[in-house]
């Protein structure tokens, strides 16, 4: 099942196997990105717990694919925890097509917290002549490298007029 | 981009294969619950850091279990088995599908079966083709 085809053809055999293949990946896919983001980003399930403000059991029971009982509430204190936003939406079965063959640990791994996202984009406010290096973080590198055209080094600046950037502009400047 | 290539076992005899074969007679929940397993650990480099999979030992060695289970009530639990090929990485071939009632499997030979037909495919006999 590695192409679109594949899947797709499985999804027209009926909706109720859409509709329990798009409930089982969603029940897995959030444990799954869990666990990837709790090693990368605090070792172990305690330190997460601590940062969350859940006990190190809710953090287990959230990494486990099989629980299938996760509450917003839960994966929100978790992506708090992680300093990370998570956002769920209504999809067309198309994407989750899409979703589904692009999975991998590589894509949640490069996922930046905010403090990283923020140093990222202050950088990327920093003019190329100013003489300052960049970040040789990886998450900022990661973050930095969508931020670059395929072909092209030249960083894509935010709008000038943008008040939120120019300020934090200033303020490093 | 899924990260490992899954392959199927078909068997000499009748070009047949076991892991379709069991998967065709799963009503669609269990289906779905195996696809979903199976998209979570294609998106893993290694297997054996996930409770989702369990490499097999003693008597079952060289063969692994993919693990899921469905809440139900009842609670049911499924261990489809298979193998990796030698010298090729990130290959999964499926051999045949497989569910656990408390310490019972089904089919109660499964890991006899799956063990034959690792035999048999290392002696060249039958064939291994994309799981779809």
């Amino acid at each position: 099942m590695n192409t679109f085809d594949d899947l797709w053809s499985k999804l027209k055999k009926s909706k109720k196997y859409r509709q329990e293949y798009a409930l089982a990946l969603l029940k897995r896919s959030v444990p799954f990105q869990i666990g990837i983001l709790r090693k990368k980003h605090c070792g172990s399930q305690a330190v997460l717990a601590e940062r969350a403000h859940l006990t190190q059991g809710v953090v287990s029971r959230a990494e486990d694919q099989d629980y299938g009982n996760l509450t917003f509430n839960t994966v929100g204190r978790i992506a708090g925890g992680l300093d990370m936003a998570f956002i769920g939406k209504f999809v067309p079965f198309s994407e989750l097509v899409k979703y589904s063959l692009d999975l991998s640990e590589e894509e949640f791994a490069s996922i930046p917290t905010f403090d990283e996202e923020d140093r990222a984009l202050r950088l990327a406010s920093i003019p190329q002549d100013s003489g300052e290096h960049l970040s040789q973080d990886g998450a900022t590198r990661a973050f930095l490298g969508n931020m670059y055209d395929q072909s092209d080094t030249t960083v894509r600046r935010p709008p000038a007029g943008d008040p939120w950037l120019n300020s934090n502009r200033e303020a490093t400047g | 981009m899924a990260l490992w290539r899954i392959l199927a076992y078909h068997l000499p005899e009748n070009d047949s294969c076991p892991m379709q074969d069991w998967y065709a007679v799963q009503d669609e929940e269990v289906q779905a619950a195996f696809d979903a397993a199976m998209t979570t650990l294609n998106a893993r480099v290694d297997w054996t850091d996930t409770w989702q999979f369990k490499v097999l030992t003693k008597k079952h060695g060289g063969l692994g279990e993919v693990r899921f289970k469905l809440n139900g009530p009842p609670i049911r639990r499924f261990r489809p088995v298979g193998i990796w090929p030698p010298l090729v990485e990130r290959e999964f071939v499926l051999l045949l599908g497989c569910e656990k009632q408390r310490q019972v499997y089904i089919p109660d030979d499964a890991f006899t079966l799956a063990l034959e037909y690792k035999r048999q495919l290392e002696q060249g006999r039958g064939r291994i083709d994309e799981y779809v």
